[in-house]
């Protein structure tokens, strides 16, 4: 109730990404355009396709 | 006792001893005036503080009106300036059919929904000149949203002053109990808002996400109105996957769906494993997996009436699994615990699979939820 709402720290948006092939993870702050199961590109490691498989916040948004 | 009186009503040195009006006033006053006007005094207390909440809510009402027209005006570019339709909308209502004679109720509430989803993204539509369904959906969002809060507001406000006309320390009392959870809703839509722009998918998503987990390296048809269906494998089961169709931010139409592969297709399940989110208690851990039975689907009841019926008619077991928070979980970015769920779940659809079912059987898997920012 103290708190008003426009004062709060927006949370970061993660978006996580993961290669189909390899299993190589990835993590990096959400984009526009991206949705998840989008196909988000070449997995740098063994050239598979990289799926995004979350996007989330990850600091609490309300207690 | 008798001896201490005169000491009292005569104490010598007192400073009150030869002036009797100050001892009436800081003695005596204070009771006299708590007891005529202390209900006064307390209706003033809380009437100035439901007064600082009523602003709170008018600033988030204001701000996501502006928000509501500046995502018209600039993202979906409206050929005029959107501003007094937005305004338009943010009064519109829908009215529910007489309840007083059930009989047939959900048939009516069901066309009278339709109509109401039907005007909003036709009138939308009507306004904005891009095509891309992800930004027509959010826009939809944004607008109920903002409707949404004009309608907490405006209801807020009414209360408020009618305390203030009659100065009913009741009504105001009953407002002021409610209001924290009437901000933190309110605070919620904001957020909510927030997700919508950016088409980020939100804690009611998780039950599309796991099926569309379910679905991602399979062929996907469109099966209804914002509905798509996949076929799949598992362990010589035949597997149905539906959910809403992503990353737009659609609900589909579930029930209908349901209903139509049954009825109309012959399709005949042996099970139906339905997945959603799920309101938490207080106390309970956000992300929380919860099994059970019956037609996990939330909304006004159309959907969950049409799979009942249907799987009444033909004895088909429903299985549930719902993942759960809160009401601001639901509608706000969502959090990690809950998108961490999904794999969790996908496990539990297995075991049900392998425990519930047989080799050969069908099985609908349906993941209900708003898609937007999930895809398939
Ligand atoms: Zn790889």
């Amino acid at each position: 109730m103290k708190r008003s709402y426009n004062k709060e720290v927006k949370a970061p948006v993660y978006t996580i990404e993961e290669c189909t092939q390899c299993g190589l993870k990835s993590k990096r702050f959400f984009q526009d355009g991206d949705y998840v199961y989008r196909r988000s590109g070449k997995c740098g490691k063994c050239n598979g396709t990289m799926i995004i498989t979350y996007i989330y916040t990850e600091k609490p948004i309300t207690e | 006792m008798l001896e201490l009186l005169p000491l009292l009503t005569w104490p010598g040195e007192n400073i009150f001893s030869d002036n009797p009006t100050l001892y009436f006033l800081l003695f005596y006053a204070p009771f006299i005036l708590f007891i005529l006007y202390g209900q006064k005094f307390q209706t003033w207390m809380v009437l100035n503080e439901i007064g600082r909440s009523l602003n709170k809510l008018k600033m988030m009402k204001d701000k996501s009106r502006k928000e509501a027209i500046d995502y018209f005006a600039n993202v979906c570019k409206t050929s005029s300036d959107p501003t007094e339709r937005i305004d338009q909308f943010l009064e519109y209502f829908t009215i529910l059919p007489v309840d007083t004679d059930p009989s047939g109720i959900m048939k009516k509430i069901e066309h009278i929904i339709t109509l109401r989803d039907d005007r909003l993204r036709s009138e939308v539509r009507k306004m904005i000149t891009i095509t891309d369904p992800v930004k027509m959906s959010a826009a939809e969002n944004i607008l109920e949203a903002t409707t949404a809060l004009n309608y907490i507001y405006k209801i807020v406000r009414h209360y408020y002053l009618l305390g203030k006309r009659t100065m009913s320390l009741y009504v105001l009392i009953q407002l002021q109990m409610v209001m924290p959870i009437i901000l933190q809703e309110a605070d919620a839509l904001m957020k909510a808002i927030d997700a919508f722009k950016l088409a980020q998918p939100i804690g009611d998503g998780i039950g599309a996400m796991v099926a569309g987990k379910l679905m991602i390296n399979c062929e996907k048809k469109i099966i209804g109105k914002d509905t798509v269906m996949s076929e799949s494998e598992f362990n010589g089961r035949s597997l149905y996957l539906i959910k809403a169709e992503g990353p737009a931010g659609n609900v589909g139409q579930i029930g209908t769906v349901v209903e139509k592969l049954i009825e109309e297709m012959g399709l005949k399940p042996n099970a139906i494993v339905m997945i959603d989110a799920a309101l938490k208690l207080e106390g309970e851990k956000t992300g929380d997996i919860a099994e059970g039975i019956g037609a996990a689907i939330g909304g006004i009841g159309v959907d969950r009436f049409k799979i009942e019926e249907v799987a009444t008619k033909h004895r088909i077991p429903l299985y549930a699994i719902v993942i759960k928070e809160s009401i601001i979980d639901a509608i706000t970015v969502m959090r990690r615990e809950i998108a961490e769920a999904t794999d969790k779940v996908i496990g539990i659809i297995k075991r049900i699979l392998d425990e519930k079912t047989s080799v050969g059987d069908k099985v609908f898997i349906i993941g209900v939820g708003n898609t937007l920012g999930i895809g398939q």
